[in-house]
């Protein structure tokens, strides 16, 4: 195991790493841009190198890019990539009372702790871990999905109604294209680039941006700057020993990512919504998830950078990707002739290792990088908003069209974006929308393919019959059932209280659904 | 007189061997005119196609001396890459990695897909692999007869899994040939994903490309496979024939297209270089556990034909 | 930013324009719609789970109006023009682009949104704005072009 991390402290490991969390910051900061894709663009790179440093580049740029996509979530309530969504809740209400640059500081302190997790999970449970991830079958990822959406309660904002209508129709967004069966296409009305359905991260950038840069616009004339920033001498200290002194929430979060991130097919993005339900769940001071609790920024970057770790384990283990931007890595090693998988482990393991702490020392590059970075990155909410927003069109408009070099999904990005501006006039937030989005193609084809498995038995049978699903199934309705309680509660809590005080004049609903960002109810 | 013999044919090799593995830059009968090239790949990064392309890249880089950029357009199982190679310049520098018979399949299919067969130009078809039945190391059946024999005695109790409308094809063509009724399960996200659905026994076999077999380090079993060759990887493997069933004839093959129009110099270039690319990395190839394919223009044009014969024959025989 | 109180005209409750919304939504994808199971339960259902919402938003909004907002919406009025403005904008911006060219549509909407959004439109804020708009615009070639190999459109006008 040691000969492993000697072999990962090898200069040119090291600059390749470096070269990764460089190339990562870049890709995750800007909206459109994916890990995987930036993966798929290092790879030829790593043509040359010996495949130690070639993984080690493109598991730098992974984790970075799952650092740094909170950067324009928190600075401008839009997620670098789809694991950012919950990060933007609390990440961009904290910067709008200022304390942009401890959002950043707490998001790269979990990116260390939950990269570090992840990578220590890797290098002592790999393989009993793998066998477990293969007993999650169909049925198991849907009623994962089913859970996720519970989340929807918790980012609704005032009407849980229209936030499960919200989330409602960013799973029908997400069912444009192609049938989960491949035969029938839906919802294309008769254009042929339709087919290809609305790419998830072009409708992400849709749905975030966009509104976010009409509201910009719209209250330009109230708030001349997105927030407010003034460089304090002592805010990283204070954040990161504040955080440390908590360690529950990140610890519980990268354990919860990390294990999230085995699952094949289930990565990032699902790891930190889940992982901020949870936070939210167990934390004592629930109401303020989503006007600036750091433990929500904490508890979705920590659990997205441990399910990068955690999506390598069954990469490695068992030659299955855990995610898409694993798959892109997979392909790396395949071209680099070697074959990953139980043979791998016995006849080099050093080299598994090495792996293994390549995606730990990651974690800390990116967290020193970060740490570098936060004060200037933080200050960019400084420009006036009619430059900024602009810029912000300019670069979604970029992100759009670079997934897949389509002007379609351009189009679609901002004809989304606009329409999600709209409904959040009407009380609809954009939060459960692109969650939606987002879960729609992991609970889709997940029921079709558990229907389909029920032709041999029964639909009982699959969805209710299997150990994992009914723990799962419990889980969901427990979740539900909080929910609801929940939102009772504070709403009962809210009528006594305004009891109490003297009349004010109430704030129509729709000004402060526009005026307020968008998770910040 | 017999050593003259070998001589003389010795040198005629030599010869041959000298101009026909000319090295980096084929006698090509035109030199693309490109700034780089865009190399489109319509499906996701990681996947099989993009393995191919990136197996070649560096090859067909110093065969046509220009930069390759891969370009991924994910979307309608190859619909939304090919709709965009369509309406690109017949120049030489956008082509796109093309998959049979996933492209007989949309532009048969009577919908409005982007494009038709006519508008692409064939460079050259670079592997194919057969299709197998596939199930766990661990699973109870051992060869096709026995699964055959269960799922004689359980109609529509066995579950196989496959992607998109091919895996349906592939496994109604697997009824076909056994005469049993199975239940198809249909896979979202590629090839790949099917995999973990073997391993951890949620269907009981899968219809994948006996690649994932010869890569799964034995931790897959394939029963049987379609088409009419052996397979060095899988020298065990019967095909559905030898093993006393109905034919079954879909294989997958990956090759290379560029936009209708291209001029026949230009495509001979292409080709020269994708038959270069595939000599140089056969072993990879090989190994990965597909078959590879060394044509000329002529003979890749003949391919598909082929293919389209292979996709016409699947879908008669599960008509009837 | 209230706008209620300078707003004139007929009021309606939100959530009953939100059922409206929501009625439209899912009667225009129904049409779409088709049968068999296994494509099309889930859209469906969901459908059907709009519809439901719309229903008892609809419910709400008749007997317990809460907010009112204008019918007409604030974006058509003169305090709404910004929001019409900007949108307007946005959307030529992308329909230029297949036509003149990424790089020269871009410029022109980055120079020109942020002159119009400003506050005061004086030489500074032109000149600003000119800048920003040519260095963002040059760095982000740099990266798209040698960096990301994104290949953005020239234009029709320019091929």
């Amino acid at each position: 195991m040691f000969e492993g991390l000697l072999a990962a402290l090898t200069p040119s490991l090291l600059l390749y790493l470096c070269i990764g969390v460089l190339a990562g910051i870049l890709v995750g900061a800007l909206p459109g841009f994916t890990a995987t894709m930036g993966a798929a663009l290092m790879l030829p790179f790593t043509f040359t190198l010996e495949p130690a440093e070639g993984f080690a580049m493109l598991a730098a740029l992974y984790v970075a890019t799952m650092f740094a996509d909170s950067v324009p979530a928190c600075l401008v309530n839009t997620p670098g990539t789809p694991s950012a969504v919950a990060t933007a809740l609390d990440g961009f209400a904290m910067t709008k009372q200022g304390r942009g640059q401890a959002a950043l500081i707490a998001s790269c302190f979990s990116a260390l702790i939950g990269t570090f997790v992840g990578g220590i999970t890797f290098l002592l449970l790999a393989n009993p871990l793998t066998d477990v991830a293969l007993t999650f079958g169909p049925p198991e990822f849907f009623w994962i999905g089913i859970f996720a959406i519970t989340v929807i309660g918790s980012v609704a904002g005032n009407s849980l109604l229209k936030g499960i209508a919200g989330g409602a129709l960013g799973m029908l967004i997400g069912a444009v294209g192609i049938s989960s069966t491949g035969a029938v296409p839906r919802y294309t009305f008769g254009i042929p680039e339709l087919l290809g359905g609305i790419s998830i991260v072009a409708a992400l950038i849709g749905i975030f941006a966009i509104p976010q840069v009409i509201d910009m616009v719209r209250n330009r004339h109230a708030d001349p700057h997105v927030a407010d920033f003034t460089k304090r001498k002592g805010t990283a200290r204070e954040t990161i020993w504040g955080l440390a002194r908590r360690p529950v929430n990140v610890l519980r979060s990268s354990v919860l990512g990390t294990a999230i991130g085995i699952l094949p097919g289930a990565g990032s993005p699902i790891a930190s919504l889940v992982s901020y339900n949870e936070a939210k769940r167990w934390s004592k001071d629930k109401a303020s998830f989503g006007r600036g609790n750091i433990d929500g920024v904490v508890a979705s970057e920590a659990a997205g950078n441990a399910a990068a770790g955690g999506s390598i384990i069954p990469l490695v283990s068992l030659g299955i990707p855990g995610s898409a931007p694993a798959a892109v890595i997979l392909g790396a090693l395949l071209l680099q002739g070697l074959k990953p998988g139980p043979e791998l482990f016995s006849s080099d393991a050093t080299l598994v290792y090495t792996f293994a702490w390549s995606i730990i020392l990651a974690g800390v590059v990116t967290f020193v990088a970060g740490m570098l970075l936060s004060g200037s990155l933080a200050r960019m909410v400084l420009i006036p908003v009619r430059l900024l927003a602009p810029c912000i069109l300019f670069l979604s408009v970029i992100g759009a069209y670079a997934i897949r070099n389509s002007m379609m999904d351009v189009y679609l990005m901002l004809g989304l974006g606009v329409a999600v501006y709209f409904l959040a006039q009407l009380g609809f937030h954009p939060g459960p929308i692109g969650l939606g989005v987002i879960l729609a193609p992991i609970i889709e084809p997940a029921l079709v393919e558990s229907l389909s498995i029920a032709q041999s038995s029964s639909a009982v049978e699959v969805f209710f019959g299997r150990p994992l699903c009914i723990a799962l199934i419990v889980l969901t309705i427990v979740s539900m059932v909080w929910v609801g309680v929940t939102r009772y509660k504070d709403a009962r809590d809210a009528r006594s209280a305004a009891r109490m005080e003297p009349p004010e004049v109430p704030v129509p609903q729709a000004d402060q659904t526009t005026s307020e960002s968008v998770g910040s109810r | 007189m017999k050593y003259l013999a070998i001589l003389a044919a010795g040198t005629v090799a030599l010869g041959v061997a000298a101009c026909g593995g000319g090295g980096s830059s084929p006698s090509a009968d035109a030199e693309l005119n490109c700034r780089s090239i865009d190399f489109i790949v319509p499906y996701a990064p990681g996947g099989g196609s993009d393995r191919q392309v990136r197996r070649m890249q560096p090859h067909l880089e110093e065969a046509l001396g220009t930069k390759i950029n891969v370009n991924y357009m994910e979307g309608g199982d190859g619909a939304i890459g090919w709709q965009a190679l369509a309406g690109k310049k017949p120049d030489g520098c956008t082509v796109s990695n093309v998959v049979a018979p996933n492209i007989m399949l949309l532009t048969s299919s009577g919908q409005n897909v982007g494009f038709t067969a006519e508008d692409f130009e064939y460079l050259g078809w670079s592997e194919t692999t057969p299709n197998v039945l596939a199930v766990a190391a661990d699973s109870p059946y051992k060869t096709i007869d026995e699964f055959v024999a269960a799922a004689k005695a359980n109609p529509g109790k066995l579950t196989v899994a496959g992607v998109g409308e091919v895996g349906e094809l592939l496994t109604a063509e697997t009824q076909n040939s056994t005469g049993t009724k199975i239940s198809y399960v249909p896979v979202s996200g590629g090839v790949g994903a099917i995999v973990p659905d073997i391993l951890g026994g949620h269907v009981d076999a899968g219809t994948i490309g006996a690649a994932h077999v010869a890569e799964s380090e034995g931790r897959l079993r394939a029963l049987a496979m379609t088409g009419t060759e052996k397979l060095e990887s899988l020298p065990d493997v019967p095909t559905y024939e030898e093993a006393g069933y109905g034919p079954a004839t879909l294989g997958t093959a990956w090759g290379v297209i560029a936009p209708s129009g291209t001029p026949e110099a230009i495509v001979k270039t292409w080709n020269e270089a994708i038959a270069d690319a595939v000599a140089k990395e056969k072993q990879q190839i090989i190994e990965a556990g597909l078959i590879p394919l060394e044509q000329d223009v002529d003979e890749a044009r003949d391919y598909v034909q082929k293919m389209t014969d292979a996709l016409t024959a699947a879908r008669e025989t599960v008509e009837n | 930013m209230s706008t209620h109180t300078e707003a004139r005209g007929p009021r309606v409750s939100i959530d009953l324009l939100a059922a409206v919304s929501l009625f439209l939504i899912a009667a225009v994808l129904l049409s779409q719609t088709g049968d068999g199971v296994r494509d099309w339960a889930m859209p469906r259902s969901l459908c059907y789970l709009v519809i439901g919402v719309g229903v008892v938003l609809l419910v709400k909004g008749l007997v317990r109006p809460g907010e009112k907002v204008p019918l007409i919406p604030p974006v058509v009025r003169h305090k709404g023009l910004d929001t019409a403005f900007f949108i307007t904008a946005a959307v030529a911006y992308v329909l230029a682009i297949p036509i003149f060219g990424f790089w020269l549509s871009s410029a022109v909407t980055l120079f020109g949104l942020s002159v119009a959004l400003a506050e005061k439109r004086d030489v500074r804020a032109v000149l600003t704005s000119g800048v920003t708009a040519v260095v963002v615009c040059a760095g982000a070639y740099l990266l798209m072009l040698h960096v990301f190999y994104v290949p953005l459109p020239w234009g029709s006008l320019f091929e």
